[in-house]
């Protein structure tokens, strides 16, 4: 079955980007390093996750200086949000679906 | 994807929530300053309760509630993440004033003891608030029990002066116990 059989969105499916938007919908907004040790990953990789979220318009970048000190905000934009929302909601219809039966 | 992927992947999205949740959930600052305020309370119901108790809290409620945003903001900037505060502040609004108009209606009617059991029952009512939305069994634990308390001294035949000293007491202390333990939980998990 194919994810968009599942109404699963590439762009949020992934999974460090499932957790960029966890952090995120129960928070106003995060830091790169908070996201970047909340999430175990590198520079890098959480780099290239938030520009594919940006890109998709489900984050908001915020480069600011704070004091001399440089500091990334990201927030969920309500498309970020809703996306996120539909993603989870998609997963547990997968997960009933499947399951359903084999309860019965 | 199968369903034990997608329970995996709910799973690892729910475990991200509540580890957001609990970095957030910060009460201990709140709970040993509106004790320690409460507690300084005592002073003014046993001197002159009435009226000086509404002064008391306008200034002692704004002092309170400034020092705990201000605590907020910096944990917020050190921690690198920041709350949605936008139901907390309605819920402190509404708390404020609940209880001033709970006091206030109740003192101008002359129920001086309904004027010490209202403003206490609309707190205990703001922590079981604060416990639905912080998903917070403990602070829900601390609302039960002070409005239970509340309860109880409502229910006794003790006069309004010693009525509002008990519930000063109880609140007062329970908050500040609270503060303290949840301080020490809170380093301890970090």
């Amino acid at each position: 079955m194919s994810n968009a059989a599942l109404q699963l969105d590439d762009v949020v499916h992934q999974r460090v980007r499932l957790g960029i938007l966890a952090v995120l919908a129960e928070s106003r907004r995060a830091d790169f390093v908070y996201l970047r040790e909340a999430l175990e990953v590198t520079d890098g990789n959480l780099s290239r996750h938030l520009q594919v979220l940006e890109a998709a318009g489900y984050v908001r970048i915020e480069k600011i200086f704070e004091g001399r000190r440089p500091r990334t905000w990201v927030a969920a934009t309500t498309t970020g949000r809703e996306a996120f929302e539909s993603e989870l909601e998609a997963l547990r219809n997968l997960i009933a679906r499947i399951d359903g039966p084999r309860a019965e | 994807m199968d369903a034990n992927a997608a329970a995996k992947t709910v799973d690892h999205v729910s475990a991200v929530r509540r580890r957001v949740r609990r970095r957030l959930s910060s009460f201990w600052f709140p709970l040993l300053v509106f004790g320690g305020l409460t507690l300084g309370s005592l002073v003014i119901i046993a001197l002159a309760n009435g009226p000086a108790l509404g002064v008391y809290w306008t200034v002692a409620g704004t002092v309170g509630g400034t020092a705990t945003g201000r605590h907020y903001r910096r944990q917020e900037r050190e921690l690198g993440l920041e709350a949605r505060q936008a139901a907390s502040i309605v819920v402190c609004a509404a708390i404020v004033v609940g209880c001033l108009l709970a006091g206030g209606i109740a003192g101008g009617l002359e129920a001086e003891r309904t004027a010490a059991i209202g403003p206490s029952l609309v707190v205990a009512a703001g922590y079981a608030i604060f416990a639905w939305l912080d998903r917070s069994a403990a602070l829900a634990a601390i609302g039960a029990l002070l409005g239970g308390l509340t309860l109880a001294v409502a229910l006794s035949d003790l006069d309004a002066t010693a009525t509002a000293f008990v519930l000063a007491l109880a609140y007062g202390v329970v908050g500040v116990v609270a503060g303290l333990v949840f301080r020490a939980l809170e380093q301890r998990s970090l």
